[in-house]
């Protein structure tokens, strides 16, 4: 029997599989010996394609600011062919649409020309209370006859004003916030159309004419 | 390069020393594993997972020569193979056949090439095949089957019987 079975081992042992192909079996072997070679290259293209993600994040963010900064602007410039209503302390008036001039348009025109933005801001001059103009007195308030009237705290005639003067894109910045939103945090978008409504004002009013220096302080 | 060499560079991990042994040991190893698990694809596997252990666990190894090393790396095949067949719960049945009993007689195996006697071993049933191929070929006792395989030595000794009835009988039809 001890024979017999040695006779079995041995040739049990001298058998060999010979259809195998140990290149593959060795290239699955290294695969799971090695695993850190894929990992690395997997750690290459992941950083590549965040470096591509980063770059186009960027790419997009700019580009969407700027279409942003965009759209306001060219909500400013409906807003100014446009005759709205107006927030001013609260109250909404309605100023009577003066021929052919918006009442933006009428209050950047006498605003310009605008110095360079100063952040600084100078203390709003304190004006005295004027007798409304003669358009928004209760009688002749425009097509809206029964409206309140509106407050304006002084509205003067233009006055010569220097022109290196920190108030004036204030002021413009005023009638911007007293026009879109009072409680508005200033943000980007709106310090952007600021110096938008500024650099146009500097240029010309929408008549396309070069603007004059004569100014009016509008307190609200 | 010997042996000795191969060896000493798997412990550097160096890749060509391991293919090399890999491309010595891969076929020999595999026909081991194929005569416990029988599927060859379960074979292929339970190899390389054979030789991942040894090439993660060298440094535990010492060298004592190359009939010694073949030993060590069959019986990690070994366990490997076990394992599997621990995980499958393998059934260690009673064939019920009274003509299954080991005569004295001289049976051809000397006759018979190494393939033939491989290809019968794979016809035995799962449980006959193990004890057979632990206590014949790998030359355990059968309390050593009995630990490895969480059986009774009883069961060890009856599984041996009849593999042997039945293999004596595979190889005379065989013959005829």
């Amino acid at each position: 029997m001890k024979n017999k079975d040695l006779q079995i081992s041995d040739k049990i042992n001298a058998h060999r599989i010979g259809d195998y192909d140990p290149e593959a079996g060795w290239a699955q072997l290294e695969k799971r010996l090695y695993p850190r070679k894929k990992r690395t290259l997997n750690w290459r293209y992941a950083a590549a394609a965040c470096l591509i993600a980063g770059v186009a994040g960027a790419f997009l963010y700019r580009n969407h600011s700027a279409k942003t900064a965009g759209n306001t602007g060219l909500a400013g410039v409906r807003l100014m062919d446009k005759t709205l209503p107006i927030v001013i302390n609260d109250r909404i008036i309605r100023l009577p649409a003066l021929p052919g001039k918006t009442i933006i348009q009428q209050l950047l025109q006498r605003h310009a020309p605008v110095a360079a933005r100063s952040f600084a801001r100078a203390q709003p001059v304190v004006e005295t209370p004027a007798p409304l103009p003669a358009e928004l007195t209760p009688g002749n308030a425009g097509p809206y006859p029964h409206d309140p009237l509106p407050e304006i705290a002084a509205v003067k005639p233009a006055a010569p004003v220097d022109k290196s003067s920190a108030q004036l894109p204030v002021l413009a910045e005023e009638a911007f916030e007293a026009v879109v939103n009072l409680e508005a945090p200033r943000r980007k978008k709106e310090n952007r159309f600021l110096k938008y409504l500024a650099a146009r004002a500097r240029q010309t009013d929408y008549t396309g004419e070069k603007l004059s220096s004569s100014t009016t302080i509008v307190k609200f | 390069m010997s042996l000795a060499h191969i060896l000493e560079g798997c412990r550097r991990r160096e890749r060509n020393a391991q293919r090399q042994l890999f491309h010595t040991y891969a076929s020999r190893m595999l026909a081991v594993c194929i005569r416990y698990v029988k599927r060859k694809e379960d074979a292929e596997e339970l190899m390389l997972q054979g030789f991942e252990k040894f090439f993660t666990q060298i440094h535990s190894f010492t060298f004592q020569g190359e009939a010694a090393f073949a030993g060590y790396l069959k019986r990690i095949m070994v366990n490997e193979c076990l394992m599997l067949l621990r995980k499958r719960k393998i059934v260690f049945e009673e064939i019920d056949d009274r003509s299954l009993v080991v005569t004295q007689d001289e049976t051809p195996v000397e006759r018979l090439s190494s393939k033939e006697i491989f290809e019968l071993i794979l016809k035995l049933p799962e449980g006959y095949a193990t004890v057979f191929n632990l206590f014949v070929v790998e030359d355990l006792s059968h309390k050593e089957i009995a630990q490895l395989l969480g059986i009774t030595e009883g069961t060890s000794k009856s599984q041996l019987s009849k593999a042997r009835a039945l293999l004596q009988k595979m190889i005379t039809a065989h013959e005829k």
